[in-house]
């Protein structure tokens, strides 16, 4: 026998089958919920893709960062376009995200920003020009390389002290949505002390 | 029958709240992430620019030690500083005094700029007369009021 007003599963088991208003309901609520999952799990693997990315650019400024500094701890003769050597007439030319000085193998190193990316350049001689190289990986997106010097002259009774400001992000997609950018500083002691 | 639809809507409901928040918690991190980075680089800083300052106190002919040799000061110094005054006394909290600025210049400082979520302080202890300690501070407040520190450490010895 069927039972016509269904009150629990068990009942409803008796029965030979659904009702199309029951088999909508339930294919709908399905598809809803489906759809809510299924959209999650997209974000979440473009969240973790954006993670990734910008772990990937964090390291590969860290490392970056790291070499200028070695450098420019252990280098001398420095000049920006803040503080110009003026015996030095190469150092006139240069702009605010530039730097030249001497490193510790009596090479003359300039870094610059070019091209979204940061550059190392080491002059063949005094007055001569640079051959540069892109030390930056291609996934990070260098939108701004400040350098400022101060206590740079003889007799000025101050250490080489060398502030870098850098702004970056990623050329990741997922991240440039964003609009996330970086802005990391740090500041070097030269460790051969002028007078 | 009711009843059994609802209770399994609300707690597929539940469910699915909780994993959706989940998802943007991740959306948060990725800012710790780059917060962390900049805080690592601005408390390296904190110890470079003491080291600048016992390099000036020998050029200059002082002890190469001068202005540290009081313990448990603290001092907020950024990349302009090139003398000790009590001008640049702080806190031992960093919370406590202002924040970095990001200023004109594009760089992190005290003088005027917009104001960054970085608080920075160098506690310096000295050690006998030929060695001083030197703690750089960094704190921040990630997003969700999460308080984040970085601490260096580095001792600085009388050699020059």
């Amino acid at each position: 026998m069927i039972n016509k007003n269904p009150k629990s599963f068990k009942d409803l088991n008796k029965r030979q089958g659904f009702t199309l208003a029951e088999l909508v309901i339930s294919v709908g609520l399905f598809t809803i919920l489906m759809s809510i999952a299924v959209g999650g799990f997209i974000q979440a693997m473009r969240n973790q893709r954006m993670i990734i990315s910008l772990m990937a650019i964090n390291d590969g400024m860290s490392l970056t960062m790291e070499q200028m500094a070695r450098e420019i701890r252990t280098g001398y003769n420095f000049c920006t376009k803040n503080y110009p050597i003026t015996t030095l007439s190469e150092c006139n030319s240069l702009n605010n995200s530039e730097i030249q000085f001497v490193n510790a193998n009596n090479q003359v190193v300039r870094y610059r920003l070019s091209n979204s990316g940061i550059e190392k350049g080491i002059g063949e001689e005094i007055g001569g020009g640079f051959i540069y190289n892109k030390i930056t990986a291609d996934n990070v997106d260098v939108k701004n390389l400040n350098f400022r010097l101060s206590g740079n002259n003889a007799n000025d009774k101050y250490p080489p002290r060398i502030t870098v400001g850098v702004s970056f992000s990623s050329n990741s997609p997922d991240v440039k949505k964003l609009n996330i950018s970086i802005d990391a500083q740090t500041t070097i002691s030269a460790r051969i002390i002028d007078t | 029958m009711l009843v059994e639809l609802m209770v399994s809507i609300s707690l597929l409901v539940v469910g699915f709240l909780g994993f959706l928040g989940l998802l943007s918690r991740s959306l948060s991190l990725n800012r710790v992430v780059a917060d962390q980075f900049i805080a690592n680089y601005l408390a390296m800083e904190g110890i470079e620019i003491t080291k600048n300052l016992i390099d000036s106190n020998i050029i200059q002919g002082s002890p190469w030690n001068q202005s540290f040799t009081t313990p448990n000061k603290c001092y907020k110094f950024d990349y302009l500083t090139t003398e000790v005054s009590p001008n640049e006394e702080g806190d031992c909290n960093p919370l406590v005094n202002p924040p970095l600025n990001y200023d004109t210049n594009n760089f992190y400082s005290y003088i005027a700029g917009a104001e960054t979520p970085f608080f920075r302080i160098v506690s310096i202890t000295p050690k006998g007369s030929d060695e001083i300690k030197v703690n750089s501070i960094v704190k921040w407040k990630s997003r969700g009021g999460i308080k984040n520190e970085i601490n260096l450490e580095d001792h600085f010895f009388n050699w020059r």
